[in-house]
């Protein structure tokens, strides 16, 4: 029966090609911009660390002076500074803790006639790959001793590793970073959280490959290394020293395993606050401490543009759905006649509406294959955007099967209406009519 | 006449009607927020920068380290001004819509009281003014004398600065700004000198005026002076871009450029991803009058079709061709005026929804009737093949059975 239904369709679809055209082409032309504006928009707003963001967590305090601030409402700061960060370390709440700031690292190949270059990288403390299971190749990364010892090591990215030596164990060997010769304790796999929640307000990018450099936040510091971003809430004696300025420039994150460990972080938080309150340090007492998902939705990390193409793609979306209903509606009306021939033959209301709404899903189906076309060509366009993020467009088996449902769920919609009207027609006056 | 016929003729396919009166509305609403927004960008991207943009190139470089290294700068403005086709070279900071910029909010008082918005700080060599083409309008130019280092917290020690025009007349209004101060902490002010026509700051936000800039002279520091822009010949833009770079690095090894180019391309970049923006909204635009172009002329040809018969009833009865067309013309403009009508509601509901999740102004009410035309248009377009199909109907169909 069903086999008969799809053999009705087809006919019916042939019979009158340019308005079956329309219809496809239409449906098609809103699926690939739906589609193309969702891929973007899920991978803006997908989680980068799905094993451990539950656990991890962005504590925030408020050091700035009291004008402004209304309690219960006013946000605290979303970096700290080193004064904060290094105290909150040094506490030992979570199973992990580690600060950081990004910078750039002027690297010189050791090479001959090899151009110096400029990396993203990354100053921080020794628990930052363990916390965010930054997996590595050799090596490993430093210890905290490291870190107060002020140890000239790094962790290189496996791209840079592969650009300077060509892909070998280098851990043991020394390169040049900002003319200071820095050996390699550990090169890291393949590794770039997308977003890369730590870089938010540390004035990185969101998106892209990763850092290449990772390196001891004492020892980038001794080597003059400035962080990317600074937020200074007083007047500033000297940019230099910025450990003791009242300057804010650091990112804290803290791995909590389970709902107590958090509420008592939370406590500890309150209570430090409260306690430099008392010795006149802060003025303010509101503090945060979001997870992993709840920081990047506070950050607004999708950028309001993409937001902007998906709202007006799924608008697109319904235009061409409701314009599909409009012109399937009018070929049903038009086919009353026929409707009443196999009505009187003995065909049920049932078997009429079935019969519809399989020419429906015919015309969903094929929109949804041309659509794919679109949509692969609208995330073409996206990758050959300036956007940070636009390499990474590309649809994936999800969106892919997705792309079928929207299509057939579009289109059946678009369906009902018309399968229904022409199952409610009586018989006897289109047989007379005709 | 007409048009009560219309109008009695219109509730027999009420269902279609709605659904074409719906699909206009929401059509209109997207292109009247669209355009909008296309509109806004392309202001944004239109913006008057204050210098001479098509004689300018540069050479970004992570600069020379160290304070003790800027002989070396002076070394190589030397240089780069020895190239042939170099009219001037200068190295400064803030150059307009270079992505980055660094903002203070000047106090207008010596005790701190009243504080200006945020200003984007602008310095450079001597000579940066005449390199960038800015001209001084009111008061005097800066001096060789007048150019200086920077303190410890790398703020210009010259005592002097110079104004746009618009920061001017913001902070001192009716009043001559020459002979003004500013201060940058409760020590280090500056007295306005000179005021320029306009100068645009490094990176524009919603927050911040784009005009209100401060230019300060200072000497070559590491701080401030890695980036080179020179001022050359339109036609010579690409050679001296790749000469300077050449002989920067052939000066310097382990210099590293950043970037390099013509100002205009540049400052393109720094508009690209608006230029998509508004390149796919247009688009999406485009696309979806089309898709409802067709959705209006597949109906209305479906209609023609299906009033053959009251079609040659008409014609039979004395209705001119000219009748038939007007009549599927009306029909169609009722339509199209219905979903203008849910349309403006829709357009004020978006356009109320984007102004609270973006920074988005008010729709000035220009783009109603602008977009209703619009569709009017569109509509009449869509329906004129179906409707002369329509007058062509002959009057003897009515005395056939169809």
């Amino acid at each position: 029966m069903f086999a008969y239904y799809i053999e009705l369709a087809l006919r019916s679809l042939k019979r009158n090609r340019v308005l079956t055209a329309l219809m496809v082409m239409a449906l098609a032309l809103g699926i690939g911009a739906t589609i193309t504006t969702l891929t973007v928009l899920r991978l803006l707003s997908g989680d980068p660390l799905p094993q451990k963001s539950t656990q991890l967590f962005y504590p925030q305090i408020d050091p700035n002076a009291k004008e402004g601030y209304i309690e219960g409402q006013t946000k605290p700061d979303s970096i700290m500074t080193y004064v904060d960060a290094m105290n909150l370390l040094q506490a030992h709440r979570g199973t992990h803790q580690a600060a950081m700031a990004l910078t750039q690292a002027k690297v010189i190949p050791k090479q001959a006639n090899a151009r110096p270059f400029f990396s993203d990288a990354v100053m921080t403390t020794a628990d930052f790959f363990a916390m965010f299971d930054a997996p590595f190749q050799y090596g490993g990364g430093w210890t905290a001793a490291d870190d107060d010892g002020r140890a000239q090591l790094v962790v290189i990215a496996g791209f840079l590793n592969d650009k300077l030596f060509a892909g070998a164990n280098s851990v043991g060997r020394v390169i040049r970073v900002n003319d200071h010769d820095m050996r390699i304790v550990g090169v890291l796999k393949p590794w770039a959280p997308q977003p890369r929640f730590y870089a938010q307000d540390l004035g990185g990018r969101s998106y892209g490959d990763g850092e290449a450099v990772f390196l001891p936040l004492q020892t980038a510091r001794a080597m003059e290394m400035g962080p990317q971003d600074i937020e200074c809430y007083a007047a500033v004696p000297d940019v230099k020293h910025i450990e003791t300025a009242p300057c804010e420039w650091l990112g804290v994150w803290v791995e909590l395993n389970s709902d107590e460990a958090v509420a008592g972080y939370k406590t500890f938080l309150d209570g430090y606050v409260k306690q430099q309150v008392a010795l006149g340090r802060f003025q303010r007492t509101e503090t945060s401490l979001l997870d992993l998902m709840g920081w990047l939705r506070q950050e607004q990390v999708v950028p309001d543009d993409v937001r902007l193409q998906a709202g007006l793609a799924f608008g697109f979306l319904l235009i061409c759905v409701v314009n599909t209903v409009g012109l399937l509606l009018a070929k049903c009306l038009r086919r009353s006649g026929e409707i009443g021939v196999r009505r009187a033959l003995g065909a049920t209301r049932r078997e009429i509406f079935t019969q519809f709404m399989v020419e429906a899903g015919i015309v969903g189906l094929a929109g949804g294959v041309l659509g794919l076309l679109f949509a692969e060509l609208g995330l073409l366009g996206i990758r050959h955007q300036p956007a940070q993020y636009a390499s990474l467009a590309h649809l994936d088996l999800e969106m892919f099967l997705f792309t079928f449902v929207v299509a057939l769920v579009a289109s059946l919609i678009a369906g009902i209406l018309p399968a229904w009207r022409a199952c409610v027609l009586a018989p006897a006056p289109q047989l007379k009519a005709a | 006449m007409q048009i009560r016929h219309v109008l009695a003729a219109l509730p027999r396919h009420k269902l279609v009607c709605l659904l074409v009166v719906f699909e206009i509305a929401v059509a209109f609403a997207i292109l009247c927020n669209a355009v909008f927004i296309i509109n806004q960008r392309v202001q944004q991207m239109r913006i008057d920068t204050g210098i001479t943009e098509d004689r300018l190139i540069f050479v970004r470089t992570d600069g020379v380290g160290a304070d003790a290294n800027a002989p070396l700068i002076t070394r190589n403005l030397l240089a780069l001004r020895g190239l042939a086709g170099v009219k001037s070279a200068v190295a400064m900071f803030g150059l307009p819509l270079e992505n980055m910029s660094i903002n203070f909010k000047p106090w207008l008082t010596a005790d701190m009281k009243i504080r200006a918005p945020s200003v984007g700080m602008v310095a450079g060599t001597p000579g940066y003014l005449d390199t960038l083409g800015l001209t001084v309008v009111q008061g005097r130019g800066f001096t060789d004398a007048d150019y200086d280092g920077v303190d410890q917290t790398s703020k210009p020690l010259s005592p002097v600065v110079i104004v746009p025009r618009e920061l001017a007349e913001r902070l001192w209004p009716g009043q001559n700004p020459i002979g003004q101060k500013i201060w940058r902490s409760p020590t280090r002010s500056y007295t306005v000198i000179g005021v320029v026509q306009r100068m645009v700051r490094g990176y524009l936000r919603e927050d911040f005026v784009p005009g209100y800039t401060a230019l300060f002279a200072i000497k070559p520091v590491a701080a401030y002076s890695g980036l080179y822009v020179m001022r050359v010949d339109p036609q010579d833009r690409e050679r001296l871009v790749r000469e300077s770079a050449e002989l920067l690095m052939r000066l310097d090894p382990d210099m590293l450029i950043n970037a390099k180019g013509s100002y205009a391309d540049a400052r393109a970049d720094y508009f690209r991803q608006d230029a998509s923006l508004a390149w796919l909204l247009l688009a999406v635009c485009v696309a979806m009058l089309l898709v409802t172009a067709m959705g209006i002329a597949g109906l209305a040809n479906f209609w023609v079709q299906q009033r053959r018969r009251q079609i040659g009833i008409r014609r039979a009865l004395g209705a001119t061709r000219r009748d038939i067309l007007h009549y599927f013309q009306t029909e169609n403009f009722l339509i199209v005026s219905g979903g203008i009508v849910l349309g403006v509601l829709l357009t004020f509901a978006l356009n109320l929804l984007l102004t609270m999740h973006y920074e988005l102004p008010r729709l000035p009410i220009v783009y109603l009737p602008v977009g209703a035309l619009a569709l009017w248009l569109i509509g009449q377009a869509a329906v004129l093949g179906p409707a002369l199909r329509a007058s062509a109907v002959p009057p003897v169909v009515a005395t056939r059975s169809v």
